[in-house]
């Protein structure tokens, strides 16, 4: 006597890959995690160098305010610690809440990260029930299980996936235009103010230097040689630290572009265009941070 | 510093230090001609210049972050948003319910009906909303 023969789930190879692209083109391909996640972890790398450009604010405040007491008194430049203290204390309360800011802004980009790449969550055990359930449905053919098993895989990780994507997405459109407002802020705050007490440090350093310098070099020229280095030593150390400021300015303006190119195309977090420009932003971020290094 | 904006406050603050600046070139242009009085009060009025100029930076960048309070805290907002759905997504609730559609579909899949496919295709991809 013959079965009628019933059909796998292998001889619906057409069908089930059928299903699979159905399932992988409705919820729009997976997400890029890696190239999202890799940008995320650049910028918040990078930010880790932002407190030490945020504390020299009040520590430039500190450095003008001992040029202008050595110059007025000639007091030895280690001693004016607790004098200048209190003259910067404003600054360092900027300081604070400007540090304040940047962390929430680095929260953010660390929360996109794992949200992006979903590593929190491992869908294996989940998987292996659903071997033995399709089991139960199909206990004679061990190949249609695995093959079933395959297709579940790619189904929960999509699933799971367009979820992950459809957070992603909405957190992208509904934080960009703040994203863009703080960073501006801090980069403003940087590039301008911080640039300007720079200017400012400089410019008293000049001040304190070179009257010394033309008041005694009639007197002791090789002592006015050596204030000179000294001198020179000062603006290179204030150079090194705008150069490492510049660098973080680079930085945030690559996260603000990175993080508007996700917006732009933040209902195709998975196409290539996307993954090439978030990994170009990635890769000139990472560039970036050597430079961070200079000063600090 | 009442009734400044933050980019006038910038504004003061570059005057000032141009200012302090040109008055530090002439001082040390004339020194010779100079006599040590006229030097110390030129110089005097050259830090009270920078100082000011260094003082309204400091307004500056407290006026920027007061603008920028409800900013931040609407990306602080949207930074809890994301954990909490980091940690949704982790749940073995929102899993099950995910790997339970993958078995309606597989079932649907082994019983090879299109119909079955498609209306588990369906509630799969729902269980993600």
């Amino acid at each position: 006597m013959t079965h009628p023969r019933v059909a796998g789930p292998l001889e619906h190879r057409p069908l089930v890959w059928l299903v699979v692209s159905l399932v992988c083109l409705s919820v729009a391909g997976c997400a890029d995690p890696p190239a999202i996640k890799r940008f995320a972890a650049a910028s918040a790398s990078a930010g880790e160098r932002f407190p030490e450009i945020a504390n020299d604010i009040e520590k430039s405040c500190e450095r003008r305010e001992k040029y202008r007491l050595l110059g007025r008194w000639g007091a030895d430049l280690d001693s004016l610690e607790h004098v200048t203290a209190g003259t910067c204390a404003a600054y360092g309360r900027a300081v604070s809440r400007l540090s304040g800011s940047h962390r929430v802004l680095m929260g953010y980009m660390k929360a996109l990260g794992n949200l992006s790449a979903g590593e929190v969550v491992s869908y294996d055990q989940p998987i292996d029930d659903l071997g033995d359930a399709v089991a139960a449905i199909s206990p004679a053919d061990a190949k249609s299980v695995a093959a079933v098993k395959g297709v579940s895989e790619v189904l929960v990780e999509a699933v799971a996936g367009k979820w992950r994507r459809k957070q992603l997405s909405t957190v992208i459109e509904k934080t960009n235009a703040d994203v863009q407002t703080l960073i501006t802020a801090l980069r403003e705050t940087i590039e301008g103010d911080y640039e300007r007490l720079l200017d400012a440090e400089s410019e008293a350093a000049r001040k304190f230097y070179l009257g010394v310098i033309k008041e005694y070099r009639g007197e002791e020229p090789l002592t006015a040689i050596l204030v000179y280095d000294r001198w020179l030593g000062e603006e290179r150390a204030i150079e090194a630290r705008r150069e490492t400021a510049g660098a973080y300015v680079k930085v945030l303006k690559k996260i603000a572009r990175g993080h508007q190119d996700l917006y732009d195309h933040r209902d195709a977090l998975k196409s290539k265009d996307v993954k090439k420009l978030v990994l170009k932003h990635s890769t000139a971020i990472e560039e970036l941070a050597a430079d961070l290094r200079r000063a600090f | 510093m009442t009734g400044l904006d933050r980019d006038e406050a910038r504004g003061l603050a570059e005057q000032f230090y141009r200012l302090s600046k040109e008055l530090g070139d002439y001082r040390f242009a004339h020194w010779e001609e100079l006599g040590k009085t006229e030097r110390l009060s030129v110089e005097s009025m050259e830090w009270s210049l920078l100082n000011a100029s260094s003082d309204l930076t400091a307004t500056a960048i407290d006026l920027t972050l007061d603008d920028l309070k409800p900013v931040v805290k609407r990306v602080a907002a949207s930074t809890r948003k994301m954990k909490t759905a980091i940690r949704k997504a982790g749940r073995a609730k929102d899993v099950l319910a995910i790997a339970a559609a993958a078995v309606e579909l597989c079932a649907a899949i082994v019983s090879g009906s299109p119909s079955a496919i498609a209306a588990a295709l369906e509630r799969a991809v729902k269980v993600s909303s």
